[in-house]
């Protein structure tokens, strides 16, 4: 059940920026399909998103434009045991290189993607930072992350003790 | 370094990238990450199957929730535990002495019957 590709629609993000864009290319995003579906009359207003600047916008329609027309992950795919086991960081060539971008524009487009419930965008995203974690200390990810450690010192010395045991094994 | 945070349920969803070892770092990283990773079943799953050198075999069983295996799990490591304490071990993974390597010559699904779903690591 295509939408009909040449419906437009207009969006305007936080920061007063406005964008176009074919109906079905927005409906990658889980609340915007949602939001379209309860709109029956045509309107002509663009749709406020809030939580989403242009910038980050521009960069998300990027990715919903590449990957428009593929089937959406149903709510089933969602709750399969077999994918949330799946120790899986892997990314296609094209999402590599466009998710290659600096940090802060990293957790910006991963909260855009939480935000417009786009689910392969998000997982694209918590891959990175995924990828970006291993290999490091505690320390190093505190870093990464703007972490403080808040931990007590018997905190802290509990838990490595625990993870000693575990290395030992 | 960003200023920007991201909510507990996208960390729960990164972390769950992640392997054992990578995991067993990140509980040290700060008090949340630490009660995500506890509190996560999933997470949890993962952590105890690298602490116990184990390894699920999920297609063999598709029915079982991570919950399910997790407990599972948690009763043959109980078992273990007491079975090495009754000084079996020797009996059970033959003659060979020392590291718990020799644990990868027996099959835990003979102590879950048919509900066992773990196998040793290599």
């Amino acid at each position: 059940m295509a939408a009909p590709a040449t419906q437009q629609i207009k969006i305007r993000c936080n920061d007063e920026k406005e964008f176009t864009v074919d109906r079905d290319v927005l409906e990658r995003s889980v609340l915007i399909k949602n939001m379209l579906e309860d709109v029956t009359e045509q309107q002509d207003a663009p749709i406020p998103l809030p939580n989403v600047s242009g910038p980050v916008m521009a960069k998300v329609l990027e990715y919903c434009t590449h990957h428009r027309g593929e089937p959406l992950p149903s709510a089933d795919t969602e709750q399969s045991q077999d994918e949330t086991r799946k120790r899986t960081t892997d990314i296609s060539e094209w999402d590599q290189k466009f998710i290659t971008v600096d940090q802060e524009m990293l957790f910006e487009i991963i909260l855009a993607a939480n935000y417009l419930d786009i689910k392969s965008l998000l997982d694209v995203g918590c891959k990175t930072v995924a990828n970006m974690i291993k290999g490091k200390t505690p320390e190093e990810i505190r870093k990464l992350f703007n972490i403080v450690n808040d931990f007590t010192p018997e905190e802290e010395a509990q838990i490595k003790k625990e993870n000693e045991w575990a290395e030992d094994r | 370094m960003s200023r920007q945070t991201l909510p507990p349920g996208i960390i729960t969803r990164l972390l769950r990238c992640l392997d054992g070892r990578t995991l067993l770092e990140c509980r040290q990283v700060c008090c949340l990450w630490s009660k995500i990773i506890a509190d996560d079943t999933d997470l949890q799953y993962t952590v105890e199957l690298y602490n116990s050198g184990m390894m699920d075999q999920t297609q063999l069983f598709p029915d079982l929730s991570t919950a399910e295996r997790l407990d599972k799990l948690r009763i043959f490591l109980a078992e273990r535990r007491n079975r090495t304490q009754l000084g079996e071990r020797d009996a059970m993974v033959g003659s060979t002495q020392g590291s718990c390597n020799q644990y990868q010559s027996y099959s835990i699904a003979r102590l879950l019957g048919d509900g066992g779903v773990l196998s040793i690591v290599d």
